[in-house]
């Protein structure tokens, strides 16, 4: 016979529905931010240690994370070097 | 990884879930603090205290609340690096979120599952029923409307 346990708190209520959705959708794109960040910093430690250095202080300066900085960049030099991508987003 | 303050311990076993919790932590996936300093157990006792008094609180007993202000106080730990907070109730959701906390209810665990393919709508709905049956509040209209959504998406 299956064991029933009861409730730690009897009159406490849970979340809804609608909530769960949200925190799923929420969470999911919580850790898909980490693993975006993670890959970064894979990426950046490779770099010369002055170098990240550098990117970590700018960050911090403009209150932003090395891996927005980095993203930033990446777009700008996207944009610069391939005319099509320029023309694309434009 | 996942951490823990002790006081939730005694919530597992009432729950049914102690030999699991017990294996997980023998696995290193789950670890319990014992470690509480007494400036962040009367942090704790005054977080209690604020969520047995919320508007959707209809548990006005402080010492019922002390395990999840006990996981809030831990959130505070830089060291832990701790990415959100596993809540289900109303209330200590509601203070967690004020304080700035990132919060996921354990459905909303179980829908990101089903979303990555480690578990189908059925698990989903198991899981939430096994939890009703141990005594979470999960009505049966909710589990079944989760299931639903899950299936038809």
């Amino acid at each position: 016979m299956r064991k029933q346990y009861a409730p730690h708190e009897p009159e406490e209520a849970v979340l809804s529905v609608e909530d769960a959705f949200r925190d799923a959708e929420l969470s999911a794109a919580r850790w898909q931010g980490i693993v975006r960040e993670q890959r970064m910093q894979q990426v950046l430690i490779e770099l010369p240690e002055p170098m990240y250095l550098t990117l970590e202080e700018l960050a911090r300066r403009q209150n932003r994370t090395v891996p927005r900085i980095i993203e930033q960049v990446i777009a700008e030099l996207l944009v610069t070097f391939v005319p099509s991508v320029g023309a694309a987003g434009g | 990884m996942i951490h823990i303050p002790a006081s939730e311990l005694p919530e597992y076993k009432k729950h049914g879930a102690e030999q699991e919790i017990q294996m997980l932590i023998e696995a290193g996936f789950i670890v319990v603090h014992h470690d509480l300093t007494a400036s962040e157990k009367e942090a704790a006792r005054a977080l209690a205290e604020e969520i047995s008094k919320s508007s959707v609180s209809k548990d006005k007993e402080p010492s019922h609340h002390y395990p999840e202000a006990e996981a809030i106080i831990l959130m505070a730990r830089a060291d832990l690096e701790a990415v959100e907070l596993l809540v289900d109730e109303l209330a200590a959701r509601e203070v967690a979120q004020r304080m700035g906390i990132a919060i996921v209810g354990f459905p909303g665990i179980l829908i990101r599952a089903c979303w990555q393919g480690l578990l189908t709508p059925g698990g989903v709905r198991d899981a939430l029923q096994e939890c009703q049956r141990q005594g979470t509040h999960y009505s049966t209209r909710f589990i079944q409307q989760i299931y639903e959504h899950l299936r038809r998406s």
